[in-house]
């Protein structure tokens, strides 16, 4: 028993990794030969190539449907004769949403593969892992899934995130808890990585600034079997609402959680959780009556656009149900064939971004209008509200 | 509070047991520790997951869940760790490692990753107990632990096999002089492994959900369960694994969430080192 020690610590290293597995989405090793008749890197006379960073598997996979939606648009865009005559090459790899594995898969895009354009990839904390190394690298990061105040207000030209900064969306929450409940003391549960801790932050300046208490703040690991602990603290402090910033499968679990204490709290979540998964892990009960923060209309909304969406994703994978996080990555997607057909023929990193920059007014994706220019590169920049109801999330006016 | 957080410490550490009595049960007779008896859990919801959806009920999903898991842990024993059995701990460990990932990539091209929901065959409404809310699946799953758990520890103090199986443990050879078949006993014992795999998916699916990576944690947990308890004690293992469900909890209530994960593992750490043996670790019985 004299090795029980080492062995332990060897067992949690072994155990807290996730697998190394793919989806045969990886990218191929860089033998392509074709001629490079732009200077720019990931351009062929053909091709243009992108890549992602995606939480293909662990306990943050449901994110992964960020990564289908795009593709299934740039699929959609290459049946359809791609972007002035070339095809989108859209690469995912699993970093398990393990910034440690981020940063390596990172470095071979960019190094072996030679992409492009980073472009479309989810989450905070890899994405705050990998950021200075990208811009370094003079690749731009476009339309990343992460709200963390230093990816979303990043000093260079070269990152266009998709979403607003976490600090706005938490201060939000607050307010709608404020003016909706009228609550005077307010809890919260946060994801503890940088995405949470800037909610939180947004939350508390805001809460100070409008005399709302915060009575309780508990942060959870996204490898925690169940967050019982968080919920109960929460509940003896008495806010008056609970605030949730949470992943669909952690939403859940408070949720059920909640649901088990028996406590009859008011409960304003963040869009980061929204997705009908939820309804299916916690059951109609526990989730009914939650207000949730959207960035986006419902995926069962009435337009031509969502429309579109729905029928394009079901086309490239029939066994995804439409979902809110599949538009992150579907709308980003067609943002950025928007600035790749802008940019022309003669395509380099440049004039991409010039091309990014140009979009103003612009109503073809499925954001009711994309408004960006070099000071203002945030694709979605407000956020309105659902509510869960009788089995499904639907617009909610304050 | 404190009952409160204690109760439901309580409820999740009866979820890591199962899988610590399996790790203790499957090391005690063969010295492997082993890696994949969280994904034997994993394989078998996904297929009790199957087995509901194509409208068969709880019980003969879970009689089918056992069956295929009891196959996955013989045939593991058949096709890889037969052939090294005498071979250092290191060696059967890292071979375990390997079907971990095997069973992980599998399943994952099998059913996908993405989580998946699996029905509650618990109610959940919570239920009053000394004025701590618990719901009644919980304490289902609790009690069903326990029986299980007092089951095991009978079937090895009484039962032929048992008492077999137990003498395999204390010396292997001297146990083949007196006419035990060893083989079948190893096989017996990666057979009963695999059921209380089967049975720790089974009542861990409604409440963490099905996804390759579902026992990822609970293993991590499920041995420092058994490390706690001395890795030879059954009873060491599942009052190991109440005790880090309970002061995970403690210390995410008091201390702050940010030391719920880690308390637990230095409390352990500190543990082994004032007594190296675990808290029902015997005299040395590591071999030399």
């Amino acid at each position: 028993m004299g090795v029980a020690l080492c062995l332990m610590l060897f067992v949690a290293a072994v155990g807290c990794s996730s697998t190394g597995g793919n989806d045969g989405n990886d990218a191929k090793p860089d033998g392509d030969n074709k001629a490079n008749v732009s200077n720019a890197p990931g351009v062929t006379a053909d091709s243009i190539l992108l890549g992602a960073y995606q939480p293909m598997t662990g306990s943050e996979s449901s994110y992964f449907r960020m990564g289908k939606g795009a593709d299934a648009w740039y699929q959609h865009v290459n049946e359809n004769g791609g972007v002035n005559g070339r095809k989108i090459d859209f690469k995912m790899k699993d970093d398990g949403y393990e910034p440690a594995r981020t940063k390596a898969i990172v470095k071979e895009f960019i190094e072996r593969d030679k992409v492009f354009a980073m472009a479309n990839p989810l989450g905070s904390a890899p994405t705050s892992a990998v950021i200075d190394y990208i811009v370094e690298q003079g690749v731009p990061l476009i339309g990343a899934g992460t709200g963390a105040a230093k990816n979303v207000n990043y000093p260079s030209e070269l990152v266009w995130p998709l979403y607003l900064d976490y600090t706005r969306e938490g201060g939000q929450l607050v307010e709608m808890a404020q003016n909706q409940f009228g609550a005077q003391k307010v809890a919260m549960i946060y994801q503890n990585d940088p995405s949470g801790q800037t909610d939180l932050a947004g939350a508390e300046e805001y809460a100070n600034a409008n005399g709302v208490e915060f009575v309780a703040k508990q942060g959870y690991e996204v490898s925690e079997v169940d967050i019982a602990s968080q919920v109960i603290t929460s509940q003896q402090a008495e806010p008056d609402v609970l605030i949730l910033f949470a992943a669909p499968e952690h939403l859940a679990k408070a949720l059920i959680q909640v649901q088990k204490l028996g406590w009859d709290v008011p409960i304003v979540a963040s869009f980061i959780g929204l997705d009908s998964v939820v309804f299916d892990l916690a059951g109609e009960e526990a989730v009914n009556g939650i207000i949730i923060s959207t960035i986006f209309r419902s995926p069962d909304s009435d337009s031509a656009s969502i429309d579109e969406f729905r029928k394009i994703l079901k086309k490239y994978y029939p066994k995804e149900e439409p979902s809110a996080i599949h538009m992150w990555g579907y709308s980003g997607a067609q943002v950025v064939t928007e600035a790749l057909e802008r940019a022309g023929k003669d395509i380099t990193r440049e004039n991409f971004i010039e091309a990014m920059g140009s979009i103003q007014g612009w109503k073809g994706s499925i954001i009711p209008e994309v408004n960006l220019s070099k000071d203002q590169r945030v694709m979605v920049s407000s956020v309105s509200w659902m509510h869960a109801k009788d089995g499904e999330f639907v617009p909610f006016t304050p | 509070m404190l009952f409160q957080l204690i109760l439901s410490g309580l409820a999740t550490g009866s979820l890591y047991a199962l899988t610590a009595l399996g790790i203790v049960l499957i090391f005690n007779n063969t010295r492997t520790i082993n890696i994949a008896q969280g994904d034997f859990g994993m394989f078998g919801a996904f297929i009790a997951l199957m087995a509901l959806s194509s409208g068969l009920g709880f019980g003969g999903a879970l009689v089918l869940s056992i069956v295929a898991v009891i196959l996955i842990a013989v045939l593991m024993h058949l096709l890889v760790m037969r052939w090294i059995e005498d071979a250092d701990w290191l060696i059967l460990l890292t071979a375990t490692l390997g079907v971990y990932y095997v069973l992980h990539g599998v399943s994952g091209w099998l059913w996908g990753r993405d989580t998946k929901s699996f029905p509650d065959p618990f109610p959940k409404e919570p239920i009053e107990f000394l004025g701590a809310m618990i719901s009644k699946g919980h304490i289902f799953v609790m009690i069903i632990a326990f029986v299980i758990g007092g089951l095991l520890f009978a079937f090895l103090k009484y039962s032929k096999w048992g008492t077999a199986m137990r003498a395999l443990k204390e010396d292997k050879y001297c146990a083949s002089l007196m006419g035990i078949p060893i083989k079948t006993i190893i096989i017996l014992t990666w057979a009963v492994g695999g059921i209380m795999a089967a049975l720790s998916g089974f009542l861990l699916a409604p409440i963490i959900w099905v996804s390759p990576g579902m026992m990822d944690t609970v293993l991590v947990k499920g041995y420092a369960a058994a490390i706690f308890g001395g890795l030879y004690s059954m009873p060491g293992a599942v009052l190991g694994a109440l005790f880090i469900g309970v002061a995970e909890n403690i210390a995410g209530g008091y201390l702050g969430a940010e030391y719920k994960v880690s308390l637990a593992f230095v409390m352990i750490i500190i543990m082994l080192a004032i007594k190296p043996t675990g808290l029902f670790g015997g005299g040395k019985r590591r071999e030399v």
